[in-house]
């Protein structure tokens, strides 16, 4: 059994908006609202979800990129939060992240090169001889050549940016990194290249992968487990093939079967949600999934159901499953 | 029995300082009364070009369609004017675009955004277009269609936005609708509510849908037939079925291989990237990225032919 990683207690990010259409009016969004995980040394975990359910903050305060409004993360051990100076950039070494979208994830002024080379300069490590001879050494890992080294993002494909995206979060070779929606903003074609590169990485150097995407055939195929977030909230948590093949929470099962098959024999029986995701600012009361719940109970819009695991570490929130 | 739409030969390029871009290089394709034709293809393949040549939206310059005919119920509408152009778009023709933010006009209220196509075709007065908006929204399922008229689209998500591009697209009951990419910046349940409302009203209006996009598992649920893009041509061409078990250009198959799996394991890819448009090799597109190429794909470009009944394909592997 893996050493936790990564451990997320009770972590809270909300944030304020101004007016609405109602003007004065001040509301709250409840991007993460309550989370807590643990991620284990070496495994990859997915986090699934639409927009708005929160997973992107998440990323962004394990990045602490953000600070949480309540709750605490841990790595190997040390609170993350209570990092600062040159402990925190110590901690910037060892966690990074990969954007997802190729074409703003870099500084177009930039070449690719400058790009993968800023981590080195920024923790001061090697002279430039050193720093351009590890530079060359990333990108031909990535699958670039040398002779790209000197051209602007501008020049390269999506896939070929978001190899240099790549290269630059792995440059330092950190424990963690945090992958945002690596591969949406792809071809399929590019995209089985791109997750090609990721496993292999995981394997050369010894990466545990935060795999965030809505992208249900994508995370499958990545993870070794699979958190479900819903407005800020995790609502399941399991093994992938336990989740794929036995999800327990409603929205899960809403979840995949509304991924489209790529087989026009197989007949499916989709449950359509009526309706949009409601808003964070003003969830419902007991179980945020209650309005659009084909399972729903009288209990559902009075109590929030707690995560709890239902055995094989299968963790559900919701009051329907027994 | 003709077809709805009939496309022969059609060639779109475009006139750049760099060259010239054959963006549609020679298409021939059908579209059946009630049918839905997939197109397929990754960025650069065409298909949206395809789509705007049809509603004849091409830029000019510097694009242009260079020959070939779009024939639609009979008349080849590469021939028309302006004007009659016009009285056929959004009217007979019509077409929801990929990115529903940036296809809806930001300073004018959704409602009167319908209102004006069903202005311009139907002749109604405002009070009236606005009636046929409101029943249209409802059609296509958002919730107090009332109310939502009035709101301006940065008040929607992503999924309301979709459904008043169909609802705009479907106001004026067309013979055929193109949907360039209508569900791929939406959430997956948001998309599976978007296709089966295409799906549906399919039947109820009478139309016939043209889908394109990269998405093999919406063509899957969505599609009769399909056909295959890739650097300005149609590679394959068959019914849905057909294409999903036994697809037969080397593209198809390396496109089916590249769909994640729940397996985990590696992916097989299709080696290289879609080629430089401006620089196009002599004989076939793709032989640089093919598994399966020989020394005739480099000298001569294969044709579209007939490989069994209703399945064809533009490769030497099978001449």
């Amino acid at each position: 059994m893996n050493a936790v990683l990564l451990d997320i207690r009770k972590l809270k990010k909300y944030f304020t908006v101004e007016g609405g259409f109602i003007s004065g009016r001040r509301g709250i969004v409840r991007a993460v609202d309550g989370v807590d995980l643990q991620i284990y040394r070496g495994e990859t975990l997915g986090l699934v979800g639409e927009s708005g359910c929160g997973k992107t903050t998440l990323g962004r305060l394990i990045m602490r990129l953000e600070e949480p409004t309540a709750g605490e993360i841990f790595f190997a051990g040390e609170n993350v939060f209570e990092y600062s100076g040159e402990r925190l950039k110590g901690y910037r070494r060892k966690v990074q992240l990969i954007f997802q979208d190729p074409y703003s994830s870099l500084n177009p002024r930039r070449s690719a090169g400058s790009i993968i080379g800023e981590p080195f300069i920024v923790h001061k490590l090697g002279n430039r001889k050193e720093r351009e001879a590890e530079v060359v050494r990333l990108m031909g890992v990535v699958g670039l050549s040398r002779e790209q080294m000197g051209r602007y993002p501008h020049e390269f494909s999506g896939g070929q940016r978001q190899r240099i995206g790549v290269a630059r979060a792995i440059a330092l070779r950190p424990e963690l990194v945090v992958a945002d929606e690596p591969v949406s903003a792809l071809d399929v074609s590019i995209q089985a290249q791109i997750l090609n590169l990721l496993k292999d990485l995981q394997k050369d150097f010894n990466l545990t992968y935060l795999f965030i995407s809505h992208d249900l055939s994508v995370v499958e195929h990545v993870s070794d487990r699979i958190a479900v977030m819903y407005l800020g909230k995790i609502v399941e948590l399991a093994e992938k093939k336990a989740l794929y093949q036995s999800p327990l929470h409603p929205y899960t099962k809403v979840l995949l079967s509304a991924v489209p098959v790529p087989d026009p024999e197989r007949k499916k029986r989709r449950i359509v949600l009526n309706g949009d995701v409601p808003s964070p600012i003003d969830p419902p009361a007991g179980c945020s999934f209650h309005p659009r719940c084909p399972e729903r109970m009288d209990i559902c819009d009075k109590i929030e159901p707690e995560l709890i695991d239902k055995g094989a570490k299968h963790q559900v929130a919701c009051h329907a499953v027994g | 029995m003709h077809p709805l739409l009939e496309i022969k030969d059609l060639k779109t390029y475009f006139e750049t300082e760099n060259g010239t871009v054959r963006a549609v290089d020679g298409v021939d394709l059908i579209v059946n009364e009630g049918d839905t034709l997939g197109v397929v293809g990754e960025s650069g393949c065409g298909k949206t070009v395809l789509a705007l040549s049809i509603m004849r939206l091409i830029p000019t310059p510097p694009g242009r369609i260079v020959s070939g005919e779009i024939i639609f119920d009979g008349t080849d509408i590469v021939r028309l004017k302006e004007n009659e152009m016009r009285s056929l778009r959004g009217k007979e023709i019509s077409m929801i675009f990929q990115e529903p933010m940036t296809s809806l006009n930001p300073v004018f209220r959704v409602g009167d955004q319908i209102a004006e196509a069903i202005r311009q075709h139907l002749g109604l007065s405002r009070e009236g277009a606005l009636e046929r908006a409101v029943e249209m929204l409802g059609l296509v399922g958002m919730p107090s269609p009332k109310e939502r008229i009035r709101d301006y689209p940065h008040q929607m998500s992503g999924g309301m936005r979709q459904r008043v591009m169909i609802a705009m697209a479907l106001s004026c009951n067309p013979r055929l609708m193109l949907a360039d990419e209508p569900t791929t910046a939406l959430d997956v349940t948001i998309q599976a509510q978007i296709i089966e409302l295409i799906n549906k009203l399919k039947g109820e209006v009478g139309t016939s849908v043209i889908m394109i996009t990269h998405d093999l598992g919406v063509i899957a649920e969505a599609a009769q037939n399909a056909c295959v893009m890739y650097a300005g041509k149609v590679v394959e061409y068959c019914h849905v079925v057909g294409l999903f078990s036994s697809p037969l250009h080397p593209y198809t198959v390396g496109l089916m291989e590249s769909i994640p799996s729940g397996e985990g394991g590696y992916l097989k890819t299709i080696r290289g990237a879609v080629p430089n448009l401006y620089e196009l090799p002599s004989g076939c597109s793709f032989q640089d990225r093919c598994p399966d190429v020989m020394k005739i794909c480099r000298e001569k470009e294969p044709q579209l032919a007939e490989k069994s009944p209703g399945h064809q394909v533009r490769c030497w592997k099978y001449v």
